[in-house]
């Protein structure tokens, strides 16, 4: 049997029916990828600034040296454990949420000030996702928008929102977006959101 | 005449394909432009859907590249045996690789850079099928991906990297290990 792709990529993930086994290993693979990209940005940045080594990470992880300078190539037969692991090593935790490829592209919507600070909520509905987003050194910032057109207006009513938000406040988004986005948000800074949430 | 001439005939010939990333709105920062048998293993037909699955995971990988994310490169050949992308020993012959390790077979896509950030895949192999560092197998590779630029581009050469720099290869987003 041969089998081949003539049609636009998404049709069949989008069409509801059974999705092709080249379209599933593409999504795998991509989420590999942004995982093991997601590690390698954050270790080089630490690393440039003298707050880590490849051999302080791996004894802080219980790993070999050389098994890290592996994992710094490519993801290889990761888990998520082990991602959990390397992030754990240099002290944040990934920050996920969810959007759905049938509303658009979001890629672009998360500015370098928010990036770190993106949690799922408890309070999603079909269809949708919700978002916290907090800012800053000086603990939660925000207040509630809702994005009807994702990739044209989040970045502005994010930006809006925070402008006019209130400290120590959660900033919950409503979004309908596409992909799988992945942040990484240093552990002393998520507690405090993570508490106010509880 | 420039090379972007070149390529530009090529693709219309339909001796190139330039590979786009699959998702719509996908960030287009770096370019593969890929032989048939290349543009081949991304669209199929495949032989059967386990082909097809391997060639999906091979996708991802090529847009990683393509949509200009964080990449390792190994700075010496036969170092760095984990990283995304290698110039293949000897570097005077300006072979790169792209490495698809993951899941097995391992794929092994062969090219050369025509300009900063633009990447000419041309021929591929599954790693299993390349023996050791040193076989016979390697340097058919190298010499298969030779010909096939040469065929393609009779009066260019390969961008060569001044002094090993490999910001001359790919502008941004690198990591050297």
């Amino acid at each position: 049997m041969t089998t081949s792709q003539q049609i636009p990529f998404l049709s069949d993930v989008l069409s509801g029916e059974k999705i092709p086994a080249g379209k599933l290993a593409y999504f795998r693979a991509r989420l590999t990828n942004r995982f093991h990209e997601l590690f390698l940005r954050q270790f080089v940045t630490l690393s440039k600034e003298g707050k880590i080594t490849r051999a302080q990470l791996a004894k802080r992880i219980g790993r070999k040296p050389e098994q890290l300078t592996r994992w710094l190539g490519s993801p290889g037969n990761w888990t998520i454990e082990t991602f959990s692991d390397l992030l754990l090593g240099m002290g944040y935790e990934p920050m996920l949420f969810v959007s759905s490829l049938a509303e658009g592209r979001t890629n672009n919507i998360t500015p370098p000030a928010l990036a770190n600070y993106v949690f799922p909520t408890d309070k999603t509905e079909q269809g949708s996702v919700e978002i916290v987003v907090s800012t800053g050194q000086l603990g939660i910032t925000g207040s509630i928008a809702t994005a009807s057109s994702p990739s044209e207006s989040i970045r502005a009513e994010t930006n809006s929102a925070l402008a006019s938000a209130q400290p120590q406040k959660d900033y919950l988004e409503r979004i309908s977006a596409p992909q799988f986005h992945i942040f990484a948000g240093p552990l002393h800074q998520n507690k405090k959101l993570l508490e106010n949430r509880v | 005449m420039s090379i972007y001439y070149e390529i530009a005939n090529r693709v219309n010939e339909k001796r190139l394909f330039s590979l786009t990333p699959a998702l719509p709105g996908a960030p287009m920062v770096r370019h593969i432009y890929a032989s048939s048998e290349i543009h081949r293993l991304i669209t199929g037909p495949w032989v059967n859907t386990t082909w097809e699955e391997r060639c999906g995971y091979l996708r991802g990988d090529l847009d990683r590249f393509i949509e200009g994310r964080v990449i390792a490169i190994a700075t010496r050949p036969y170092k760095g045996k984990t990283a995304y992308m290698l110039r293949l020993h000897p570097p005077r012959e300006q072979v790169w690789e792209i490495r698809s390790r993951d899941p097995y077979p391992g794929i092994r896509v062969f090219g050369r850079f025509a300009d900063i950030d633009i990447f000419i895949a041309l021929t591929w192999a599954k790693r299993a099928d390349l023996a050791g560092p040193h076989s016979r197998e390697w340097r058919d590779a190298r010499e298969a991906c030779k010909t096939e630029w040469r065929n393609l581009f009779p009066a260019y050469e390969p961008i060569t990297g001044n002094g090993g720099d490999f910001r001359d290869y790919i502008s941004a987003n690198t990591v050297l290990i």
